[in-house]
């Protein structure tokens, strides 16, 4: 039997290690609020979440149910929406379904004034007193009133929110919280402290429409921010609001990816593709160790 | 040759790393949630520090407080309990510090929440002078009915023209705290809280106004200056030139002293608020001037009066002091590195404003303080951390009948001190530093010192080379080259020394490590083996397999490494068959070679 040296073992170790290491880089990204960014400002804990609810990713609102006890979530929308989708919307929560929009962008007012709803995001620099990081937009909010996705949360974190006219507040700041409209991070002679609404809803058909002004609450270093896990807690009430969660990926920041990444992720997430992966280790391994042992 | 590919790729391999760690050598650090403090979208959590407390839930209760207690307390000095409005106005002084405190840590001092703590300030201030002017009120009160009883009518007019004094200043206090009675109300009404307790003080404050106006009023009724009939109600008369004053006006009082003895200069008390300011000189006439500079005097109504020999009072005279608006002008700041100089004029109107207090703030905290001169102007080199600054300076117009100004807001960069000359210490300058690199350095040189002395192994000794009989002698420098290319140490252990001509085995059966080495190089010639020296006994006797001479090697090799190993004492006779089963082999194998 031929003896296989060190320094060979060594190179395979380094070789395997690199590997791994490739594919791991190539599985992963750095752009905000994707789904496939394991960094502070992915969104990958709040897919593991959403994943763990065997909830359905579309990307046309052709394909939403029309009977009422679903749930659709739309994270950190782009793009924007035609008028065919928008009534595909209205037909969903006319269905009486719940439509979750979560954004800081005033272009998604396109989409709430088109659904009937007077919510209006207010893209601003929201700062307060009551903050949990040392940061002015680091803005602490607080039940407004009695809600089923603010049950049992004493309080969430945001992180350079929006805020909301219209509808029922469902999470507000504290009354220490202004505008920082001259971006000193400080209450200026201008400046009137207020309760800021975060999160509001409102009833559009038999549906409710919800409007979440910072997407940011779910990116992986706020979803466990903040005493008690508020924000996770939050996203939980709301994965779990219906027994149906569908994931709008067709528009929403949190789909972006390279397409590498894409490819290496298709591995990573069908079983037909990992199950041809493990046949071509092996067969690869096979094809190796014959020849070998037919030598010794 | 055959390695040079492998050292050249692990050359560049090595340069490639040295080049990467040499990228990294100026900052160290791959990464740090410092360095990565966040997006347009969010900041990095990571980077942030974690704010202990619930800040509203202490400034909502604080605010509330500050509400509450000028009702208890304005309502005590009604009551005359002076006692419980001591406690009071002790509570309420805590609580305003408290919030004061808070107000700067939140780094709020712009603002509503800075506007109500001002005009909370204002209220202390105001009930501290309610309280002390009512309890001299009461004072006053009970002096009066003495003197009164004992018909002395010099001490009633003293406490008649002081009672004037004081309502006077009252009054001007109630109109005070109205003034802050909006800022209060609304931000208690801003924040929900209950206000009733506020609004009752301002009705219990008025109530308190309107009690003493009524009896100063009856006061002034019932008193009868102390003349004679046939005299002029007054011995000593007053007047002031002009009632309405404002900052650096002078308040001209002149006067005239009927009571005097002709001729001869006299003295005269002035009392402004009841407080004598100055003893003046009569003129031989009798006649008397004051020149009064408005310069530190609040604003309101002053009383004025003087007494002659402390029994001639004259009629009570005032004058209005006029709150006039400033102008604070900064110039451009001049950074340096790590400071700026700061020039600038405080004018009220035309008139500079004199030893007045500058505050600067960068970025809205307190930097520093500095005093006009006498032309109104000020400028202070201020010690600043590097970064872009917005500056700007505050008069607060505490002491002054002024109106409180602040300059325009200036951005400033400041920049970063260079090495050694600003806050910042360069590497060498902190001792710690200096120790560590010293103590480094000479680590560094004994290491050094004792790996260059240290004991060196001797040169390898060659292994012994087997040559067959007949064969001409090698020459002990070429047996020596071999060996140090083979690169290996011998695995049999010890080496006969180069020129030993001993011949193997049978002359020598006791010496076994050259009879293996011999044996090992014989056989390894015959079977044309690289690495002879690589050989241990075992495998020496394993290679031998396809040979002829396999069962005397491996008898040997058994032998020897019971010899060489066990370390039990083997017997003469055995050393004997031992050897010569490798003269057999060695034998045979000569045989075979040729």
């Amino acid at each position: 039997m031929p003896i296989i040296s060190r320094p060979a073992w060594i190179a395979a170790f380094l070789v395997l290690f690199g590997l791994i290491a490739m594919l791991s880089h190539f599985s992963g990204t750095t752009l905000d609020y994707s789904r496939y960014n394991p960094e502070w400002n992915g969104t990958s804990r709040f897919f593991e979440m959403i994943g763990e609810q065997d909830a359905v990713t579309i990307t046309r609102f052709e394909d939403l149910p029309s009977h009422g006890d679903a749930l659709l979530l739309m994270p950190a929308p782009e793009d924007e929406y035609r008028e065919d989708e928008i009534a595909h919307l209205v037909e969903f929560l006319e269905g009486g379904n719940i439509l979750v929009l979560v954004s800081d962008r005033e272009d998604e007012n396109q989409i709430t004034s088109a659904l009937g709803s007077d919510i209006r995001i207010q893209h601003a620099n929201l700062t307060s007193i009551d903050r949990y990081f040392d940061h002015p937009s680091s803005v602490i909010a607080f039940p407004a009133g009695d809600d089923p996705i603010s049950a049992g949360i004493p309080h969430i974190v945001l992180n350079r929110p929006s805020y909301l006219l219209g509808g029922v507040p469902v999470f507000e700041s504290s009354l220490l919280s202004w505008v920082d409209a001259d971006g000193d991070s400080r209450l200026g002679s201008e400046e009137t402290l207020q309760r800021y609404t975060v999160i509001a809803r409102d009833s559009v058909g038999e549906g409710t429409l919800y409007v979440i002004a910072d997407p940011s609450i779910f990116i992986n270093g706020m979803l466990v921010a903040g005493p008690g896990d508020g924000n996770a807690r939050l996203a939980d009430n709301i994965i779990t609001a219906r027994p149906f969660l569908i994931v709008d990926q067709g528009h929403s920041r949190t789909a972006y990816a390279p397409e590498m990444i894409r490819v290496v992720n298709l591995f990573k997430e069908s079983t037909i593709t990992k199950m041809a992966l493990i046949t071509v280790i092996f067969l690869a391994a096979s094809l190796l160790v014959i020849p070998w042992r037919r030598k010794s | 040759m055959r390695r040079l590919p492998a050292v050249l790729v692990s050359a560049l391999l090595v340069i490639g790393c040295l080049v990467l760690i040499g990228m990294q050598a100026a900052s160290p650090l791959l990464y740090s949630p410092r360095s990565d403090p966040g997006v347009p979208d969010h900041v990095n959590p990571a980077a942030q520090d974690m704010v202990t407390g619930d800040r509203a839930a202490q400034v909502l209760p604080l605010i509330s407080d500050l509400l509450n207690t000028p009702g208890s307390l304005v309502l005590n000095i009604k009551g005359s309990d002076f006692e419980y409005a001591a406690r009071d106005l002790q509570e309420y002084r805590q609580i305003s510090r408290q919030l004061d405190s808070l107000v700067i840590n939140l780094d709020m001092t712009e603002g509503e929440l800075n506007e109500f703590r001002k005009a909370n300030q204002q209220n202390l201030a105001i009930l501290t002078e309610l309280f002390n002017g009512t309890g001299r009120w009461d004072e006053l009160q009970t002096l009066e009915i003495r003197y009164r009883d004992s018909g002395d009518s010099q001490m009633l007019t003293s406490i008649t023209y002081e009672g004037e004094a004081l309502r006077r200043r009252i009054q001007d206090l109630y109109r005070d705290y109205l003034d802050q009675d909006q800022v209060m109300r609304e931000t208690g009404e801003k924040f929900g809280l209950d206000t009733s307790s506020y609004d009752r003080s301002i009705s219990d404050f008025r109530e308190i106004v309107s009690r003493i106006d009524e009896n100063q009023d009856e006061r002034m009724v019932t008193f009868t200056p102390a003349a004679t009939p046939g005299e002029r109600l007054y011995q000593l008369t007053l007047t002031v030139e002009r009632e309405r004053v404002s900052y650096m006006d002078t308040a001209v009082i002149r006067g005239l002293l009927f009571v005097h003895e002709k001729g001869k200069p006299d003295e005269v008390d002035l009392f402004i608020d009841s407080r004598r300011v100055r003893s003046i000189s009569t003129n031989p006439d009798g006649s008397f001037s004051y020149s009064h500079l408005v310069e530190h005097d609040h604003e309101g109504t002053h009383t004025v009066f003087a007494v002659y020999s402390g029994s001639v009072f004259s009629e009570i005279r005032t004058f209005f002091v006029e709150r006039e608006d400033t102008y604070l002008d900064l110039e451009p700041p001049v950074p340096g590195e790590g400071r700026v100089e700061l020039k600038g004029t405080l004018m009220a109107g035309s008139t500079p404003v004199r030893s007045a207090p500058i505050e600067i703030l960068a970025d809205g905290k307190r930097a520093g303080t500095t005093y006009t001169g006498e032309d109104g102007k000020f400028s202070i080199g201020l010690k600043l951390s590097s970064g872009n600054r917005k500056v700007k300076v505050i008069f607060s117009a505490d002491t002054f009948p002024l109106a409180p100004s602040e300059s325009a807001v200036y951005e400033v960069l400041i920049p970063t001190p260079g090495p050694g000359t600003g806050n910042e210490e360069s590497f060498l300058a902190s001792p710690l530093h200096a120790a560590i690199l010293a103590a480094s350095v000479c680590a560094s040189c004994v290491i050094a010192f004792f790996y260059l002395h240290r004991r060196r192994p001797g040169p390898k000794a060659p292994a012994p080379v087997f040559h067959l009989p007949g064969e001409p002698v090698p020459d002990p420098n070429e047996a020596m080259q071999e060996v140090l290319a083979e690169g290996a140490t011998p695995a049999g252990g010890d080496l006969a020394r180069p020129g030993d001509e001993r011949p193997p085995g049978v002359d020598a059966p006791g010496d076994l490590p050259s009879l293996f080495s011999a044996l090992r190089l014989a056989v390894s010639r015959h079977l044309a083996f690289l690495h002879p020296l690589s050989l241990t006994p075992r495998e020496l006797c394993r290679i031998s397999r396809d040979l002829a001479v396999q069962e005397a090697v491996c008898r040997f090799t058994n032998g020897y490494e019971q010899a060489r190993y066990s370390g039990a004492k083997v017997p003469e006779d055995e050393l004997d068959v031992i050897a010569i089963a490798a003269s057999s082999a060695m034998n045979s194998l000569e045989g075979a070679d040729h």
